[in-house]
């Protein structure tokens, strides 16, 4: 199995472990991941923002480079993904956008004909691994840990890769196939205001609490979450509350590829989770793997 | 040939005179083969243009007609019946429809203008070899099937019956009846559904014009106009309705509990059950999928326990044919599944109801014998109710149910009523149309409901700190005052919308009808016959014909009992012109028209070696004939040879 | 003459009769004209409490031809694109996007305020990827926060450090490679029109 790998800005800064831990994982999947030459950034909320024309084009570029490699394009990113199948859609519904934007392409040198598959990781890992491929490379499984699936609010609309719009279950079915409990809360697509994390810290840090505090009710042992930037926004309002009141009772947040890590039989990495959670280290079931913060 | 044509160009005020020369049409038609006169006329449809064509004929001589003006399906049957009046057969006449298919439909006048020439030498170049065409009228039966036992079958089968003819009712179920069964109030008037609804069922039990079939379906459909051959499945009950005098014994001892699909599986019932204590036959049936007998081959008690040995664990689908000469379709509606809409929680949070449940829990007979408890045993204190699920949604249906508004005023004034809880309505709309209606909206609003005019978001029930007392919340935008609202509620109720049954397509298959987008049966004209069909002899009436309450099924019922009553009385009634002829000579006797005719209106006939179309069953549609590899078929008036003239015409 | 009476009213001629249609023109905003101001987008925007103006306000506002109320307010930059309204809505109506056409309109037409200076991070973000092919998060954070919210910078440098210590932020930039091809596509892109209807 091989595949293109678009990580998308976040994934070489602020979401360097999700990285880390999909490379890993992906070594484990006999997958050959073969990160695309030269990418540039996808333009994500802000682009589109301000002018639709560089929106297209910058993420359209993508696309144009990944074309002549024939593969499938996965993306960790739910933001990144919706940037590159809207470029997708344009070029099925609406030609002469299309044709727009290949002339801005051209002056860069490319052309885009409209054929690369575009995935989200969550979205591959379901439809094109499968779950008994997963399931047959675990060696450390959940057994029966409770693991909340915060979907967030960009991998489930308004593209979701198939999963159901309303009440997604990829996810669920993930945690269940790694041996765990998926545990049920309203809020799991809720958005967590990571697109106003810097404008609006405080704002976003509130829907981030409501989020966990729906969580910590429902009653979780763990947090999963396939959006890097989902991951570092809880990571970063739970640690604002920790920091003024008693010992932080959210469990720990792990991104996607962290947490099917923790399942597989990788180098030990407990380091992670005896620095935040030493109570849960202590637990062998997710002692092992898991990647570094 | 010598024929002697009139043509007729219709200006039809400025619809087609507004944009096509029609004057120059008129001229140029003159030099057409075999035309003879040739005019324009402000209204051709109108007496003095009817007459025009009347007195040419006279003073003309005229054989053939050509009006070009609207559709055929306006007006054919006014020329036809003015030609007949003139001496000539009907089918002589053809139409050049120069309006909806020319200058309603064509931007530039010029290209319309050519457009409409074009047309009106094609209907010229097919009417020189239009054939006359005998008009056979066959005898129809004069019984009558009602199919569905509602309110809106119940009122067909009345009327019908009243009026003198047999009537076959069909009901799917065990007892007639329907959703109006149950009801427990009736807007605006809150009259008892079931004490205006009983003594309609009682007198179709008891109607001596009225064959009752419950518990039985049609299957298949046969015939022709005035004369369908129905086949009903009569389902096997096991209990022999004829011994049965619906004492209940073997409903008190039988062992088996299992849900109660009449009280929407709020509460159980046995596996020998009637549907309702005013069910109509009030007989019982057996539940084969959790009678202990079928299931485990063990119990048996109704049997043993019945004093009149009604019991029958052998009995059979009986497989009925009758024949009727026209047929009501009145088979009714499901509700909209709220599940569809999952941020209401139906199904998943307790406390909140789809309207069908409510209805069945603030009625006496229903699963809380009439008190309006929340899933704590306790009264409500705060009553929501919801306008608008699943309707005006392009996501689920995008048409308005009708009867959603008026339904949760209802539920909205019970509510205040019973338990004198605070009542919310969550509103987009208030459509308050029929007759006391907007007076039944006013008498609640005096009564202290809050309306608040927005569409829930959501419903939740929080845990923790964000809730409290465990209520449910229910997030909504109060678009008049401005804020968004978050109102904890102790019950909800959905205002879920209706939509066509599951089967309606398939159920219309059998029937020869069709069905529009959303699944409900299309009438003939929206308009000025809601109740008819394509078919003449095939009716439809309530809400399987698009939503509406119950006064208007009603109505909608009568006057399709009026129409088939009618259709009766003429006692013959014309069959299709149009059909298909052999030409023996040219047969090959490959049967390929036997395999392909939709109506099985052909069979072969031995003897002649050939197939035989049957007139009556013939349709006209003309598959035979294009389907037929040595071009043996031709359907009157559409021959290849008019066709082909037709098509030299335009080309030219 | 400002009457103190008729101060509150507002007369047609004010307003921007094709505000409206050029709304329901453009691709996103195909269906805007069936809105039925249910307010589903209001109670399920998870952000509606800051809004200056709810979705379904903001809709009723256009539907009033209220250009410059419209392209002002802060609804439109605030709305953090999850998608939940467009879920919800019965009519169907591509909210969020017609939320990215109002901040494009809204910066042609110059009539986004100063107090939105969410647009300015926007700024940074477009300045930075053109130059470098990649957003620097790095300098997008500091040149942002040190204008707007140097507080917030103060309070978040030890955590800052920390991450550039361990390599997840980069002190400098990638650029990418086919940076000057890219730069070309780039402002032809950024040339173009977009087409207003």
């Amino acid at each position: 199995m091989k595949c293109l790998y678009y990580p998308g800005c976040s994934q070489k800064s602020t979401s360097l472990s999700y990285e880390r831990s999909f490379l890993a994982i992906a070594r484990f999947l006999n997958i050959e991941v073969e990160e695309l030459e030269d990418w540039n950034c996808c333009g994500t909320t802000a682009i589109i923002s301000l002018n639709k024309h560089l929106a297209c084009s910058v993420a359209a570029r993508n696309l144009a480079l990944a074309e002549s490699r024939n593969l499938p394009l996965v993306t960790p990113c739910p933001s990144c993904y919706i940037s590159l199948h809207r470029v997708n859609l344009i070029f099925q519904k609406d030609p002469e956008l299309a044709a727009q934007i290949n002339r801005h392409l051209g002056r860069g040198g490319l052309v885009y004909m409209g054929t690369v598959k575009v995935y989200h990781l969550l979205e591959y890992l379901m439809k094109m691994v499968s779950l008994e491929k997963i399931r047959s490379r675990i060696c450390y499984p959940l057994r029966n840990r409770r693991v909340a699936p915060y979907y967030g609010c960009q991998i489930t609309r308004p593209y979701s890769g198939g999963d159901d719009l309303n009440n997604p279950r990829y996810l669920d079915q993930l945690i269940e196939a790694l041996g765990g409990e998926p545990v049920d809360f309203a809020l799991k697509s809720q958005c967590c205001g990571g697109a106003l994390m810097i404008t609006r810290q405080n704002v976003a840090a509130e829907m981030c609490h409501k989020i966990l505090d729906d969580i910590r009710f429902a009653g979780a042992d763990l947090i999963v979450t396939p959006c890097g930037l989902c991951q570092y926004n809880l990571q970063s309002a739970a640690g604002r509350r920790r920091s003024r009141s008693a010992p932080d009772k959210n469990p720990p947040i792990l991104n996607l590829a962290q947490l099917i890590e923790l399942t597989f039989d990788l180098r030990n990495q407990d380091a992670y989770l005896k620095k935040i959670h030493p109570r849960l280290h202590k637990d062998k079931n997710i002692s092992q793997g898991g990647s570094h913060v | 040939m010598s024929n002697r044509i009139g043509v007729y160009v219709c200006h039809c005020g400025s619809n087609i005179a507004g944009k096509i020369d029609v004057q120059a049409v008129a001229n140029s038609a003159k030099l057409l083969p075999e035309v003879k006169v040739s005019r324009d006329y402000v209204f051709m449809c109108s007496e003095p243009g009817q007459q025009l064509i009347l007195d040419d004929i006279r003073k003309y001589d005229l054989n053939r007609i050509v009006v070009a003006a609207c559709s055929p399906l306006m007006h054919e049957k006014t020329f036809r019946d003015v030609v007949v009046q003139g001496g000539l057969n009907p089918y002589l006449v053809n139409i050049a429809n120069i309006r909806e298919h020319c200058s309603w439909v064509t931007e530039d006048p010029d290209r319309a203008t050519e457009k409409a020439r074009a047309l009106i030498a094609a209907a010229v170049a097919k009417v020189r070899f239009l054939k006359p065409l005998k008009q056979t009228r066959v005898i129809v039966n004069q019984s009558i099937l009602v199919v569905g036992g509602g309110i809106s079958g119940i009122q067909a089968a009345l009327q019908c019956a009243d009026s003198g003819f047999k009537v076959y009712l069909v009901e799917r179920e065990q007892s007639i009846g329907g959703h109006m069964a149950m009801l427990d109030k009736t807007f605006p008037t809150l009259d008892c559904s079931a004490c205006i609804l009983t003594p309609k069922m009682v007198s179709v039990g008891k109607h001596p014009n009225i064959h009752l079939m419950t518990y039985s379906e049609v299957e298949k459909v046969s015939g022709f106009v005035g004369n369908f051959k129905i086949r009903v499945r009569r389902k096997a009950t096991y209990v022999d309705f004829d011994k049965c005098t619906g004492c209940g014994i073997c409903q008190d001892k039988c062992p088996v509990k299992t849900g109660n699909a009449f009280e929407l599986n709020k509460t159980h019932r046995k596996a020998i059950y009637t549907l309702f204590p005013q069910a109509v036959p009030n007989k019982p049936v057996i539940d084969p999928e959790h009678c202990i007998h079928f299931t485990q081959n063990k119990c048996g008690a109704c049997q043993k326990l019945c004093p009149k040995q009604a019991i029958d664990f052998a009995q059979q689908d009986v497989l009925e044919d009758i024949q009727v000469g026209a047929i009501i379709v009145t088979t009714g509606h499901q509700v909209f599944d709220s599940r569809k809409m999952p941020a209401y929680g139906y199904g998943k949070l307790s406390d909140v109801y789809n309207a069908l449940e409510f209805e069945r829990m603030v009625n006496s007979g229903g699963f809380t014998q009439g008190k309006i408890i929340t899933s704590g045993g306790k009264a409500p204190e705060r009553v929501g109710i919801i306008h608008c699920v699943g309707s005006r949604d392009q996501r689920h249906n995008d048409y308005c149910s009708q009867i959603c508004c008026m339904y949760a005023l209802k539920f909205a004034h019970l509510v205040r009523d019973h338990t004198g809880a605070h009542v919310y309505n969550f509103y987009i709309d208030i459509r308050c149309v029929g007759k006391g209606y907007e007076e039944f909206y006013d008498r609640v609003l005096s009564e202290g409901v809050f309306f608040i005019r927005g569409k829930v978001a959501s419903i939740t029930r929080p845990t923790g700190k964000t809730g409290s007392n465990g209520q449910l919340n229910v997030l909504v935008e109060d678009t008049l005052a401005g804020i968004v609202r978050r109102i904890p509620l102790d019950m909800v109720i959905l205002a879920n919308g209706i939509e066509a049954k599951p089967d309606s397509r398939e159920v219309a298959r059998i029937f020869g009808i069709s069905t529009n987008k959303n699944g409900f049966f299309l009438e003939q004209h929206p308009k000025l016959n809601p109740f008819g069909t394509h078919d003449p002899c095939v009716f439809i009436a309530g809400t399987c014909a698009g939503p509406k309450d119950i006064p208007h099924s009603v109505a909608q019922a009568s006057a399709a009992a009026a129409a088939a009553i009618t259709l009766l009385e003429k006692a013959t009634i014309p069959i299709e012109s149009y059909t298909a002829r052999v030409m023996e000579e040219l047969c090959a006797g490959c049967q390929t028209c036997i395999r392909t005719c939709p109506y099985d209106a052909i069979k072969y006939d031995p003897d002649k070696k050939a197939p035989h179309i049957d007139e009556g069953l013939c349709r006209g549609c003309g598959t035979c004939a294009s389907a037929c590899p040595s071009g043996a078929i031709e359907t009157h008036n559409f021959t290849d040879r008019q066709i082909m003239e037709e098509i030299q015409a335009i080309l030219s | 003459m400002n009457s103190t009476l008729e101060k509150k009213i507002v007369v047609d001629e004010s307003l921007d009769n094709h505000f409206l249609r050029t709304i329901a023109n453009t691709p996103e905003g195909e269906r805007i004209l069936s809105c039925l101001q249910c307010g589903t987008c209001s109670a399920t925007c998870p952000l509606s409490g800051i809004l200056e103006y709810t979705p379904r306000h903001l809709f009723a506002l256009i539907r009033a031809g209220q250009k410059s109320t419209v392209l002002s307010s802060n609804t439109i930059w605030i709305c953090s694109s999850c998608y939940q309204c467009i879920v919800d809505c019965p009519a169907q109506i591509k909210i969020t996007d017609i939320m990215y056409r109002l901040k494009r309109m809204s910066m042609d037409t110059r009539l986004a305020t100063r107090k939105v200076d969410i647009r300015r991070f926007y700024h940074l973000f477009e300045k930075s990827v053109v130059k470098y092919g990649r957003s620097h998060e790095l300098g997008l954070i500091t040149r942002y926060l040190l204008l707007r919210h140097p507080l917030q910078m103060l309070k978040q440098l030890p955590l800052g450090i920390k991450m550039i210590l361990n390599g997840y932020l980069k002190i400098f930039p990638h650029k990418i490679r086919d940076l000057t091809s890219f730069r070309r596509m780039a402002h032809s892109a950024l040339k173009s029109k977009e087409e207003t209807p």
